[in-house]
């Protein structure tokens, strides 16, 4: 009966803090309006850099992954030289990242001069310089973005899904020598220049725009780039 | 009489004999011993015991959605990052995003724009009639290789669509200025000057399109 009194003190006391810190969540929070709260969300420049570059981009490819990825845990190593590698029942986690990259095949003609062009009285043979493909954009679907997490395991980070959707768009430039671009770079040079060697004059069937090679995929390989400047 | 089992074995078999009366602590050593032989066995393997989880994507499919002929010369590309930050206060604790997205905005004239009469050759003198200097494509920012700076709290589809749009506003106003306009402009008349030079005419006479505000 003697401790009864100030138990039930220490417990309104407990109950009357709680009270007072939800009033103060609340003000704090969601009840204040939008335009008094202070804006602290900022944007910042981190890198600028401006190239001059005289490129003829020719033809654009849009090409869509899912990138998916399964994250299993695995005992991995050695105990007393025995090879040990097996799954850990631990839960399991899945990720599905759609994404969309546009590819573009260009003509640098930077390196262009008389050199590349030979003529005689009727006819023209134009020798484009190499043609190059670049991943000039990517976008990932947030909203399709789809996540299967067991009870043991934590959602994938903001990091996590942005690796897998930087390893989905490399995958698609690593491959993009499969698409047949050389041939569809060169029909489409042949588009923009025919125009202005009509009107120089030449007739149609006088005309040859070629590349000084047949290109074979290893030479791709060294002809693709990223969304970076030379 | 016939001997026991016991009379037949001798001393130090028969002290062994007499210390079995206490085999958990023998027990006990033999297995702190087989513990420690196996902790050493697993440290000095040269691919020690670990958890691994494999960070690599799996094989998927890529599919072509579009192809498309393009004449879009490029004279100025502007490689561009931005950090963009999303803060939300809630019941909680604090939110917060941060993200670092990477874009190069490609300036320079569509020719797919303009019909074939922006060429005309009189005599030794070509004569060109361009479009406007502008931005080449409205997609300009490399998504995949946004990089995540710091996340806090759980954030949805929209919250990342916000912060793309954020940086898209930001990139152009940076980057698409009018000095660097002038600038693609400068260089697309060295350019095609150069190039048709280089088809055989003596003076090339280039004009631009004015700029659509």
């Amino acid at each position: 009966m003697t401790h009864a009194k100030p138990v039930r003190i220490v417990f309104m006391v407990l109950i009357s803090l709680a009270v007072v810190s939800l009033c103060g969540c609340k003000k704090h929070g969601s009840s204040e309006p939008e335009a008094t709260r202070p804006a602290t969300d900022t944007t910042a420049l981190i890198v600028m850099q401006a190239t001059r570059c005289a490129r003829l981009y020719t033809t654009e490819y849009k090409i869509h992954k899912v990138v998916t990825h399964e994250d299993v845990r695995r005992l991995k190593g050695r105990i007393l030289s025995i090879p040990v590698d097996m799954n850990l029942s631990v839960g399991s986690r899945k990720a599905a990242i759609p994404i969309d990259v546009t590819l573009k095949a260009y003509i640098d003609f930077a390196g262009f001069d008389a050199g590349h062009v030979q003529r005689d009285s009727n006819r023209i043979v134009i020798i484009l310089p190499d043609p190059h493909i670049v991943a000039t954009a990517s976008r990932v679907d947030h909203k399709a973005t789809r996540q299967y997490v067991d009870l043991t395991r934590s959602r994938f980070s903001d990091r996590e899904l942005a690796d897998f959707a930087r390893q989905g768009a490399d995958s698609i430039v690593a491959h993009a020598y499969r698409y047949g671009l050389e041939e569809s770079a060169r029909r489409s040079a042949v588009k923009t220049l025919l125009p202005v060697l009509r009107r120089m004059g030449y007739e149609e069937r006088d005309i040859t725009v070629k590349f000084r090679k047949n290109f074979l995929p290893d030479d791709w390989r060294t002809m693709i780039t990223f969304n970076q400047p030379d | 009489m016939k001997p026991t089992m016991r009379s037949c074995l001798t001393r130090p078999f028969r002290l062994l004999w007499s210390l079995m009366k206490y085999w958990q602590i023998l027990a006990l050593f033999l297995l702190a011993g087989a513990a420690f032989w196996i902790y050493r066995g697993c440290v000095r393997e040269d691919v020690p015991l670990a958890i691994e989880h494999d960070k690599s994507i799996d094989v998927s499919p890529e599919e072509i959605r579009a192809i498309r002929d393009i004449g879009e010369w490029e004279f100025l590309s502007v490689n561009t990052e931005e950090l963009v930050e999303l803060n939300e206060a809630g019941l909680l604790g604090d939110k917060e995003l941060v993200r670092i997205y990477t874009g190069t905005l490609r300036l320079g004239i569509d020719l797919g724009c303009s019909d074939d009469h922006w060429f005309e050759a009189r005599g030794d003198t070509a004569f060109l009639h361009l479009p406007a200097v502008g931005l080449l494509d409205p997609d300009f920012i490399d998504e995949a290789r946004t990089r995540s700076f710091y996340e806090k709290g759980h954030w949805d589809a929209k919250a990342r669509q916000k912060l793309y749009e954020k940086a898209r506003k930001a990139m152009l106003r940076r980057c698409l200025t009018r000095q660097n306009l002038e600038q693609a402009e400068k260089n697309a008349r060295e350019q095609f000057e150069k190039i048709f030079r280089s088809f055989g005419f003596g003076t090339v006479e280039i004009t631009f399109e004015p700029s659509k505000k």
